[in-house]
């Protein structure tokens, strides 16, 4: 059978002379799953633009069911068939679900059909039983919904191949299992997916046929049903990583961050956070467990000064902190790793040099206020090494590097201000399985040095094999408090009180 | 002292003399809706102020100053666009640029036509009249204050209608907003970026001409250098407290209109000092500035408490 996407050749330089992809050869079946793994800058989302007509080919040829095709804009795929979900959402915040989905189809009429757009897109969402609120802005949706709306805006303009890039990265496991039964769906109704992920169980469990990407190019294609997660692990970085660490066993001995009785309602009026109290100690790993929504985000926001709490106390170091500004805790001695890395992670247009020292500028300023740029640059370079950011130099707008390198240099430059209590959130999201297991290294070096950390994250895995202790939030309250550095807390008893089916009594944190 | 409030006339001369601050800052309005920022708007309305006073002196015609200008208007826009969009040129530098091109420029040109350094009375040139409109005139004060405006009033009251209604209600509005706010989600969304820019640049070289000509062919019957007097900059203000919005826009031109003609009054009616008298719009709208933000804030206080 013929292809229905095929490159051949196909070479990507970037301005700048970076060479991201190198005569790559692959193709993709029609009706199938086919999966894109590679390690950060790799060059799977540039392939990818490419393919979606976001990118210029620098040399080679694109095949579409055995056409050849040159791209000039997107709207070259999408005639083809093609739409793209893209690592980083592109949508627009300020407008609604359906004025998104809406956004650049080309209609007869040059008025806007506010209803009618609302019905369409309900109509669609019904029809690919995706669950979205078209009348809602963007930028309050959750970033499960804003996925489903990425997906769906491109089914409603037709397209047949759709790819996804790391469509799962900012889902929690539920909503990655729901988004897998759409998938299947889709599949069944014959479109073709290209799907890019570093959760290589992900991989396994949903695709077809895998091809690795490995320093822009290819390393070959392979049946699913062929490899094990070690081999295309093997085959991607070139050794097996594992996620068992042996920990110091550490005392803590003063306590860092408390939180007490905290209460936050959101726009919406809904309460998020019913009365929350903790504390974080040195020299330890704090993990916060729930399924998402249940309070955890609205927590850290709270804590790092973004929302403001209705009721509750927050006390850095002995120090109440609850109405201080985000300059004032970050002085204190608090860093942070948001979720979101583009809203508010980073200053995309800027250098990769500037965004690694925007928190601590103030210790490369002289007394005059004046700052010491080669100072600046030996520690950005510093940083860049230690912290394997693939750039081309620390001068490159941060936007410009790919995903998993994008966050590499965010985690850099937060352990690197030398505050004593951390905050993060979603840490090794987007990573490839390589950095993932140095930022763990670094997030358990850390501890050994005496800093207190407070870990959320969607991946279990990463939260038994790191923290200390557990707590669970469901329904914004804690509803456990599990000790994990005796035995070893299992998934399934984590998941129990995650679902709120089991709840400690009298939980102390 | 302040009587003067009471008459109608003070009124008509508050539209009046919003109307060329509304329209500049109509054209801020679309351009930071399309994600640009034009520093070049005094530059580009003192350029049209100009130009349709001369055309409309050589051609004799008001039609054909009222295009030219237009066309210079989106013209001068365009060369902003083509080094900005095009060569990839900075912004601000480009707008500073247009604006001494046309203070130099404009004197230049009305010595070697006109033989004066200062203004083009020696040329007979159109203006824009004024508009009785029926019924509206006899409505008693009411009619004296809305009725018997410049054309060009009007017309700016009207592109504020379309503006908003083409921002708010057309797939083009919703093109151009969604490249301001997130060029890259847009283009892949399969919008020619460029060309939805360039629109945007065609309707603010419109509005800032009808703006520029207002000065010399409406409410001055000939060009004088500098004329512009830094209402383009003014325009970019008022575009903050707008946001882009058109019709928040429209309501803090208003406020500018009103605290200059109050001056004008002052001036008249009044023993207050010059000095103070000249800072009073300034500081007018600097209270009101603060007014709005505290309210602003207090809304936003009573929010937080209710949810307790
Ligand atoms: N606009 C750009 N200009 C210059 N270099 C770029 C640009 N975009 C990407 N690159 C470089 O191209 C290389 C490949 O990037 P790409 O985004 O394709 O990686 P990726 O495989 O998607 O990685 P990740 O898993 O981290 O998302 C990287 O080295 C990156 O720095
Ligand atoms: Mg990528």
């Amino acid at each position: 059978m013929e292809p229905i996407l095929e490159v051949r050749n196909l070479t990507k330089i970037y301005e700048g002379g970076v060479l991201a992809n190198h005569q790559i050869n692959f193709s993709v079946e029609e009706g199938e799953i086919h999966a894109l793994v590679g390690e950060n800058g790799a060059g799977k989302s540039t392939l990818m633009k490419m393919l979606y007509g976001m990118e210029s080919v620098t040399s080679g040829q694109i095949f579409v069911r055995g056409k050849e095709v040159t791209f000039h804009s997107s709207k070259d795929a999408i005639a083809e068939g093609i739409g793209m979900v893209h690592q980083h959402f592109m949508l627009v915040d300020s407008l609604t679900g359906a004025e998104n989905m809406m956004l650049g189809v080309e209609g007869t009429c040059f008025f806007t059909d506010r209803k009618g757009d609302i019905k369409k897109t309900q109509e669609i969402a019904a029809q690919y039983n995706f669950e979205i609120d078209a009348e809602r802005r963007v930028r309050d949706m959750s970033v499960g919904m804003k996925q489903k709306l990425e997906i769906l805006k491109i089914l409603y303009r037709g397209a047949k191949i759709l790819i996804l890039d790391e469509p799962t990265a900012v889902l929690t496991p539920q909503e990655t299992e729901e988004l897998f039964e759409r998938l299947k769906e889709l599949k069944e109704k014959g479109m073709t997916i290209i799907f890019i992920s570093h959760k290589l169980k992900e991989v396994k469990q949903i695709s077809d046929r895998i091809t690795i990407l490995k320093g822009g190019r290819t390393g070959g294609t392979y049946r699913t049903a062929d490899v094990t997660e070690e081999e295309i692990s093997r085959l991607m970085v070139g050794r097996v990583i594992s996620f068992d660490y042996d920990k110091q066993k550490l005392k803590p001995e003063k306590e860092l961050l408390r939180v007490e009785d905290l209460y936050y309602k959101d726009k919406f009026q809904v309460m998020k956070l019913g009365g929350v109290s903790f504390t974080l100690r040195d020299k330890e790993i704090l993990g916060v467990a729930g399924v998402d929504g249940n309070g955890q985000s609205e927590l850290i926001s709270v804590i790092t000064a973004e929302f403001r709490a209705n009721r509750g106390k927050v006390y850095l170091k002995g120090k109440d902190v609850t109405n201080a500004s985000i300059g004032e805790i970050r002085a204190e001695g608090l860093s942070y790793i948001p979720e979101d890395r583009m809203l508010n992670g980073c200053a995309a247009p800027m250098s990769v040099e500037e965004n690694m020292i925007v928190s601590n500028i103030d210790s490369f300023a002289n007394k005059a206020k004046m700052v010491n740029f080669r100072k600046v640059k030996e520690h950005s370079l510093h940083l860049i090494q230690e912290f394997n950011v693939k750039t081309a130099s620390e001068k490159q707008p941060i936007k410009s590097l790919s995903g998993g390198n994008i966050q590499k240099a965010i985690v850099a430059r937060e352990f690197s201000a030398g505050s004593d209590v951390l905050i993060l959130d979603q840490p090794t999201r987007g990573v490839d399985v390589g950095a993932i297991s140095f930022i763990h290294s670094k997030i358990l070096e850390m501890r050994g040095e005496g800093n207190g950390i407070l870990l959320v994250s969607a991946d279990l895995n990463e939260l038994i094999s790191l923290s200390d202790r557990i707590l669970v939030m469901h329904k914004g309250k804690i509803v456990a408090c599990l000790d994990n550095t005796k035995e070893k807390v299992s998934e399934e008893e984590l998941g129990l009180y995650m679902l709120g089916i089991k709840t400690q009594e009298g939980v102390s944190a | 002292m302040l009587q003067f409030l009471m008459s109608p006339n003070f009124w008509a001369s508050v539209l009046a003399s919003t109307t060329p601050v509304l329209l500049a800052t109509l054209a801020a309005n679309i351009m930071t809706k399309a994600g640009l920022f034009n520093l070049g708007i005094e530059g580009t309305m003192l350029i049209c102020a100009l130009g349709g006073v001369l055309t409309s002196a050589f051609t004799g015609s008001l039609l054909m100053g009222a295009l030219v200008g237009m066309l210079l208007g989106i013209f001068v826009s365009f060369v902003l666009g083509y080094f900005i969009l095009m060569m990839n040129a900075p912004m601000n530098a480009c707008g500073v640029a247009i604006n001494l091109a046309a203070t130099g420029g404009t004197v230049f040109i009305l010595v070697m036509i006109c033989g004066s350094k200062n203004n083009s009375s020696s040329l007979v040139s159109s203006f824009f009249p004024s508009v009785n409109i029926p019924l509206l005139q006899n409505i008693p004060v009411l009619g004296q204050i809305l009725s018997g405006q410049n054309f060009v009033t009007y017309l700016s009251w009207i592109f504020v209608a379309l503006c908003y209604y083409m921002l708010y209600h057309t797939k083009l509005g919703l093109n151009i907003r969604a490249v301001g706010e997130n060029e890259e989600a847009a283009r892949s969304a399969g919008i020619n970026v460029l060309a939805m820019k360039f629109i945007a640049l065609a309707l603010c070289g419109v509005f800032c001409a009808f703006g520029g000509m207002y000065l010399s062919m409406g409410s001055m019957h000939f060009f004088t250098a500098g004329m512009v007097s830094g209402r383009g900059f003014l325009s970019l203000a008022m575009d903050a407290i707008a946001q882009g919005n058109p019709l928040i826009g429209c309501a803090s031109s208003f406020l500018y209109g009103f605290s200059d003609t109050i001056t004008v009054y002052l001036q008249l009616y009044s023993q207050l000092d010059l000095q103070l008298i000249s800072a009073f719009p300034y500081l007018f709208i600097l209270v009101v500035l603060i007014i709005i933000q505290f309210v602003r804030s207090r809304i936003e206080k009573k929010k937080q408490q209710s949810q307790i």
